[in-house]
């Protein structure tokens, strides 16, 4: 399959999907144990979304990030997120000249101009709520304004990561930054004790500069991929059926009470107090129309947005204060019982019924 | 002299085998006396013939009034089995019933009767000799006739058919437990059962017309996928059969099918069109059939 595009040339899918499963066995190299969380930033990075890791300290969330930019390719930053950075240090880089002078020059964000790939927030969770907006306007619009200009970034890849140990000194994310990253992933510790064993024994596991450096740079040419990202959306096939389903999923999963879904010790009617955006239902096809794609198919079938549902739709959801407590527990468990609950595929004349939803 | 009688006796006994013996009869007759109105006296009478006789049963007795007090009521003949060598033996039985109502104890004769007999050198009559017996009245001959001096009747048997009724319905009871239990267990109507969620997928596609294919195939396709989740305890998708497996092992044996229907579902459904969809009515019908058969716990 060959496409035209202005901008990117000609692009071949199933060279492309060669080139995603060769970025993922990659992955899987570097970073044991994780083949669920890689498949998910596969997926983001074939969406060109923004993606927010989530997990233990020294599960590795650094390493994959590190492993992703190097293997996209392309010039990447990272900047720790404290809880006295404030949005100028990620813009500027301000110090005192060798002539003893102030200087101030572009910092992280801005050094390597437009062709920024991919940055790095780590901790994000810590920075300030100002830190937050500049960083949310980077990652919708990929721009700023800085040096009395507007700089572009067509390339930018936002990934963060927050701990979920530490609660103090740390700023939770609004519901609006919340809702443009692409995905949530959880990264956790891998179950399997052969895999934890090597990871500690292993003396490969142990430096992250050489396992990361071992990788091919630039195995995914940064400057193609929004063009693979698009020839995905448009060539991948979501069809009648499919859409019926999303938005069935979508009124499950905002009033789950009228889906029939009920969850232990919990009011139904109550617990979902917003969230599910239509750009995060939009985000859910795109999510699932790239898995789609990985798989090898030109269409999207109900498995793949199952697949993809909990990254992509978890983080969207907002439940009522009085549950929002127990939301580890709960957003997973109310996400499969909404797949528990909806039928797919339908006869015909059901699913003309199931239209008006 | 000797040596000449030896000889004639050797001749003699050389041709006799060649010669047809004579049938030997022996009769057995009932009991000589004692005898009154009506009762039935049994003649036995073996006869001997040579071997390849058979009896003409044309010319045997034929059982019917022998005289105005004599009834022959029946006869039996069968073989005995051999008698000596190139002979062989049958059981005639004969049956007579008197009606003689004598004043005084009196000796009558039952006739001889002929008994035919056919073979390869023509047919051959054997004669069984005539018996006598002694009958005697019932009463004092002077005795008067009052009624006190009948016997009473016998009563009036009544057939009792209570047992019978009771077994029909026993066994009426049984085959109607015996039904119900069948439709039960193969969810015929009235037990359109929820846990046979497979069986009535089957019926929804069994009623599709006869010609459906492509996209017309899709109520069916839903039928069955509504029995999988209904199965499975939760919507069940394509990547849930190793699960499914793994929840109910008796499908086990559809896994291959089972795949297919979940390959055919995704194209007809969600890819861009049907073309090529190789999954035409029978194959789905059977399909069906085949979980419904697992279901109920029978062929895997």
């Amino acid at each position: 399959m060959m496409y035209e595009f202005r901008d990117a040339g000609p692009v071949d899918l199933g060279e492309w999907r060669d080139r995603a499963l060769a970025f993922e066995t990659a992955l899987a190299g570097a970073v044991v144990g994780q083949d669920a969380t890689i498949r998910l930033v596969t997926l983001a990075v074939f969406c060109r979304g923004h993606v927010l890791l989530q997990g233990d300290v020294g599960v590795g969330k650094t390493t994959l990030l590190r492993a992703v930019a190097r293997l996209v390719g392309g010039p990447y930053e990272r900047i720790e997120g404290t809880v006295d950075l404030m949005p100028t240090d990620l813009v500027y880089a301000a110090f005192v000249a060798e002539d003893g002078r102030p200087r101030m020059e572009p910092g992280p964000m801005l050094r390597h101009g437009a062709d920024l790939a991919v940055f790095f927030f780590n901790e994000i969770n810590r920075a300030r709520p100002q830190v937050h907006a500049l960083l949310l306007r980077a990652m919708a619009e990929r721009t700023l304004t800085a040096f009395q200009r507007e700089w572009s970034f067509p390339h930018l890849q936002v990934f963060a990561d927050r701990n979920r140990v530490e609660r103090e000194e740390t700023f939770e994310l609004p519901a609006a930054a919340r809702d443009r990253f692409f995905m949530e992933i959880p990264v956790d510790a891998p179950a399997d004790p052969e895999v934890r064993r090597r990871l500690v024994f292993d003396n490969r596991f142990h430096d992250a500069d050489a396992l990361v450096a071992a990788l091919p740079e630039g195995l995914l040419d940064y400057r193609r991929l929004d063009g693979v990202a698009r020839a995905i959306q448009r060539e991948v096939h979501a069809g009648d059926e499919i859409e019926a389903y999303v938005f069935a999923l979508w009124e499950a999963l905002k009033h789950p009470a009228d889906a029939g879904i009920e969850l232990n010790g919990v009011a139904m009617d109550r617990l979902v107090q917003g969230g599910a955006s239509p750009r995060g239902v939009s985000t859910l096809v795109r999510a699932a129309r790239a898995r789609a794609f990985i798989e090898g198919r030109d269409f999207v079938i109900p498995d793949d947005l199952r697949a993809v549902f909990p990254a992509v739709m978890a983080h969207r959801v907002f439940l009522a204060p009085v549950y929002e407590r127990r939301r580890e527990a709960l957003v997973p468990a109310l996400c499969d019982a909404v797949f528990a609950k909806v039928p797919t595929p339908r006869a015909p004349a059901a699913a003309q019924r199931g239209a008006r939803l | 002299m000797r040596a000449v009688g030896t000889g004639l006796l050797l001749l003699l006994t050389g041709v006799a085998p060649a010669a047809a013996a004579e049938p030997r009869v022996v009769l057995e007759p009932p009991r000589g006396h004692g005898w009154w109105m009506g009762d039935q006296l049994g003649a036995r009478v073996r006869i001997e013939v040579d071997a390849g006789l058979a009896v003409d049963t044309a010319a045997l007795p034929r059982p019917r009034p022998i005289d105005y007090w004599l009834d022959l009521v029946a006869v039996v003949v069968e073989p005995a089995g051999d008698a000596g060598p190139g002979r062989t033996a049958f059981d005639l039985r004969l049956t007579y019933q008197t009606f003689y109502a004598p004043l005084e104890p009196k000796q009558l004769v039952v006739p001889a009767a002929t008994v035919g007999f056919s073979g390869p050198d023509g047919p051959v009559t054997v004669t069984v000799p005539a018996w006598r017996f002694v009958t005697a009245p019932l009463r004092e001959i002077m005795a008067p006739t009052v009624p006190a001096a009948m016997r009473p009747n016998v009563p009036l048997a009544l057939a009792d058919t209570r047992p019978l009724q009771v077994g029909t319905l026993a066994a009426a009871a049984l085959a109607l437990l015996s039904v119900t239990g069948l439709a039960h267990h193969r969810a015929w109507w009235p037990f359109r059962r929820r846990d046979r969620p497979f069986a009535a997928a089957a019926g929804v596609i069994a009623r599709l017309p006869a010609d459906t294919g492509g996209a017309g195939l899709k109520p069916g396709f839903a039928a069955l996928h509504r029995a999988f989740d209904a199965s499975f305890g939760r919507r069940m998708l394509g990547e849930d059969i190793g699960d499914f497996l793994a929840r109910r092992p008796a499908f086990r044996g559809a896994l291959v099918e089972t795949a297919a229907f979940f390959t055919a579902s995704r194209q007809l459904f969600f890819s861009r069109g049907d073309a090529g969809l190789d999954f035409d009515r029978a194959r789905l019908a059977g399909l069906a059939k085949r979980l419904a058969a697992i279901e109920r716990g029978g062929a895997a």
